[in-house]
């Protein structure tokens, strides 16, 4: 019964579901992680919330691909942990995918802006 | 102890149910799947803070049942490389895949495998005609073509194109491979982008 428009959310879900390659690859720029580390990256760093089950299957992809490889270590936590490095091509794909990233959020930032300084004036008492 | 034990239990079975889910991967991108599944149900009850038992239900269910999370699997290796590479093993791979999964792949994987036998059948024939003139051709049998070899002892066939297979072989035969191989790419890509809605 609630009167909740699917519309925006189901945007947003796919906005992030198209984000979330990049989002994966760029956790791992600065240093290898695991699974739950990468999860948990997101989170602090994006605050982007990524359900776990869409975390592995998309790092299966990327270890297909040659994006990613992963490797066991053992972490000094009793059990070893899966660390993913990006390889060389996994680099490159992240800086162009990152580039591509800038210029579409440049333009969609120039489109928008309209609309945020009407919701800004209209809100206002001024 | 029984506790721990039902814990296990119920990490077996979800992994089982995976495995089962998964199909006909390959066994040892399966092993790597499980063991990614595995330890990151493991790395969360590492973190425990509460019961055992109370995490990897919670972490099962933010996995999402095991046949979901396998279609997920599925689904994002259709999306791999072939999707975006022209490598013919990689095309072949993912049409091998799709062809796996019902009638509509099945014929993708025969269009690519129709592609590439007419270009390779060009290219062979212009290249080998002049060692064996005589013998290579496009040949007409009534009522049917023939494109390639045709043995010295059969002589119901007529030659059509004469040397002119050459550059009409160097020619269709690489048409005939880039253009297969953009339709399956095409192929490829609509079927994942469809996936990624249906999601």
């Amino acid at each position: 019964m609630a009167n909740k428009s699917p519309g925006p959310d189901n945007w947003d879900a796919q906005l992030r579901k198209g984000c979330l390659e990049l989002a994966i690859l760029a956790s791992l720029w600065a240093e290898p992680l695991y699974g739950l580390a990468i999860l948990r990256a997101l989170v602090s760093r994006g605050g982007m919330e990524v359900a776990e089950g869409t975390l592995y299957p998309i790092l299966n992809r990327l270890r297909i691909d040659g994006l990613v490889t992963s490797e066991w270590q053992d972490a000094g936590t009793g059990h070893p942990r899966k660390y993913y490095t990006l390889t060389g091509s996994g680099r490159a794909k992240a800086k162009e995918m990152a580039a591509a990233w800038g210029a579409f959020s440049a333009q969609m930032d120039e489109i928008v802006s309209a609309v945020r300084t009407k919701g800004k004036h209209h809100g206002d008492a001024n | 102890m029984a506790t721990q034990t039902d814990t296990r239990t119920q990490i077996e079975r979800y992994l089982l149910r995976l495995r089962t889910g998964l199909g006909r991967m390959p066994d040892a991108e399966k092993a790597e799947i499980l063991s990614d599944i595995r330890n990151h149900i493991e790395e969360r009850l590492a973190d425990a803070t509460t019961g055992q038992a109370e995490i990897v239900a919670e972490t099962i269910a933010a996995l999402g049942s095991p046949e979901s999370l396998a279609e997920s699997f599925q689904r994002e290796r259709l999306m791999a490389r072939a999707s975006v590479s022209a490598a013919p093993s990689a095309l072949l791979h993912a049409t091998f895949q799709w062809a796996l999964t019902g009638l509509r792949g099945f014929l993708v994987f025969l269009v690519l495998l129709c592609g590439y036998s007419f270009g390779i059948a060009f290219l062979a024939c212009a290249l080998l005609k002049p060692f064996f003139w005589n013998h290579i051709g496009l040949w007409l049998d009534p009522p049917a073509f023939s494109l390639g070899f045709i043995s010295p002892d059969w002589h119901g066939a007529r030659e059509l194109l004469g040397w002119w297979i050459i550059p009409i072989g160097y020619s269709v035969g690489p048409l005939f491979l880039i253009w297969t191989t953009r339709l399956v790419q095409w192929l490829l890509r609509r079927r994942s982008a469809q996936s990624m809605e249906a999601l």
